[in-house]
């Protein structure tokens, strides 16, 4: 979201946007912005101009079904459960990099958030939040003897546990196998980023987050965040380079 | 205010973002999904197990093995520093008396080198024509009239390692035991006996004809191949004879008794 405001005077403004000229002759120029405001709100904001998500974009949750997961309802848990699973297992799934752990950490995090419900915020979107609980579930896992122990037993063996998509009818097989082929050597660069830079590259391109997001779920500034996703990238294409085109 | 910033990704770069954007969702075991959302529902979820302690960058039996020797070489340092008794010095040396260290000649007026010879199991003899006096603090006084030769016995540590021994391959040992000696003892060898000091004043004495054990205060534990140990008491003496006869058990010899009490009174 770009806002331009050119002073005409020492008392007005022209304040331009996105579909937006705003005049000001003197009058209600903060409630003709308010207004704009709340136009675009109804839509799924980029937070900062160099956020704009061309990637991978998830659906906000609606307000009424977190609040039924506040009061704990079957129904709104059930809802809640389908809107946030695949995003969640997949996030632990890549973090950790192999199935059985990515199942118990998803696990931990809806046992997490079931503890927690009735201090979710219905005004607020949860999703930061569940990548927070998520990250750190991953966090204690990479830390545990049993995750390390494990690791090492699959880097000795045959390698990373693909993790494909459903198969397209449209492709032939070829194609099928070519494209399996290629997200495993993706799969497996991603896996060897150290933690800090997966995690923000996860975050960013899997997940779809912004640089703010990402800060506050880091704990870290926005120029720090932006110089480690910098990082990441430059690591991730040494990786791969000459293995995907 | 802002405009957008540029892009300024290069081709491997944008290829690497490409990559990791193009990451597919991935499938779950829908039998792991469907009891997860039932239990999710229903408010079952189990606890997750206890969190293992993060591993620490050293295992704790490590940390603790470390820590423990670290202690115990401390404790031992302590204790070698904390239990040193006193070190032997010589009393008032009479200019007539001569000092054979380990065989060598010892300059009795050099108190660095006395200090740095007289250490425990050194072989003593005097010569000249004085006795020699050593002390050992308020713990130990013994005196090698002219002939005797003994080996040092160690000092008197103050908690461990009390238990002294020495030996006397000639002449006489005179022994006074302080108060600190209370609960050491000395083991003074000759080729007859064995006599054990447990605090007290007394001479050991070796003759040709045998050892002669003279008490002036306090009691001695005597005890010889033939004969099993015997208190000699106060104020007596007991002899035991290389040629098998029994021990002997008299007053003390009165010239003992005198130079007993003079060497007490030091």
């Amino acid at each position: 979201m770009i806002l331009t405001v050119t002073p005409t005077s020492q008392s007005s403004a022209i304040l331009q946007g996105p579909g937006l000229t705003v005049r000001d002759p003197g009058g209600s120029l903060w409630e003709e912005f308010a207004r704009f405001v709340d136009r675009i709100s109804k839509k799924p904001q980029a937070a900062d101009a160099d956020s704009a998500r061309e990637g991978r974009s998830f659906p906000l949750i609606d307000r009424e079904i977190v609040e039924g997961v506040c009061r704990r309802e079957p129904e709104a848990l059930g809802r809640f459960f389908e809107h946030y699973f695949d995003r969640i297992f997949g996030l632990a799934y890549h973090l950790l990099g192999e199935r059985a752990s990515a199942e118990d950490a998803t696990q931990e995090v809806f046992f997490k958030v079931l503890r927690a419900a009735d201090q979710l915020d219905p005004m607020r979107d949860p999703a930061p939040w569940l990548i927070t609980i998520t990250l750190n579930t991953c966090r204690s896992y990479w830390r545990s003897a049993h995750y390390r122990m494990t690791r090492r037993s699959i880097s000795l063996g045959t390698g990373p546990e693909p993790a494909t998509e459903i198969p397209d009818d449209s492709r032939n097989p070829a194609e099928e196998v070519a494209i399996t082929r290629r997200q495993q050597i993706v799969q497996e660069a991603i896996r060897s980023l150290p933690e800090k830079l997966r995690v923000v590259i996860l975050l960013r391109d899997y997940q779809g987050l912004d640089h703010k997001q990402i800060a506050m779920i880091m704990d870290l500034n926005h120029d720090a965040v932006r110089k480690r996703y910098s990082r990441a990238l430059v690591e991730l294409a040494r990786l791969l380079e000459g293995k995907v085109e | 205010m802002t405009s957008g910033r540029k892009d300024d990704l290069d081709t491997d770069q944008r290829r690497a973002r490409e990559s990791a954007r193009g990451l597919p969702m991935v499938p779950s075991d829908p039998g792991f999904r469907e009891r997860l959302k039932r239990q999710f529902i229903e408010r079952t979820i189990p606890a997750p197990p206890r969190a293992e302690k993060e591993a620490s960058w050293f295992p704790k039996p490590v940390l603790i093995s470390i820590a423990l020797s670290a202690a115990a070489v401390i404790f031992l340092l302590f204790l070698s520093v904390a239990n040193r008794g006193p070190s032997w010095e010589i009393v008032r040396p009479d200019p007539g008396a001569r000092l054979l260290v380990d065989g060598e000649p010892l300059d009795l007026d050099r108190a660095d080198m006395v200090e740095a010879s007289l250490h425990s199991g050194a072989r003593l003899a005097v010569e000249g024509s004085a006795a020699i006096t050593f002390s050992c603090g308020e713990h130990l006084l013994i005196q090698l009239p002219v002939g005797t030769e003994i080996t040092l016995p160690a000092d008197p540590k103050r908690w461990l390692g009390r238990r002294l021994q020495t030996s006397i391959t000639k002449g006489r040992l005179r022994i006074v035991t302080g108060e600190p000696f209370r609960g050491a003892s000395l083991r003074v060898r000759t080729p007859d006996a064995e006599v054990e000091v447990l605090g007290t004043t007394l001479a050991v004495i070796l003759e040709p004809y045998g050892t002669c054990v003279c008490v002036l205060d306090g009691s001695v534990r005597v005890h010889t191949e033939s004969e099993p140990a015997s208190l000699v008491p106060e104020g007596s003496r007991k002899v035991f004879y290389n040629d098998g006869r029994a021990p002997l058990v008299d007053e003390i010899r009165p010239d003992e008794w005198m130079k007993l009490e003079r060497l007490q009174s030091l």
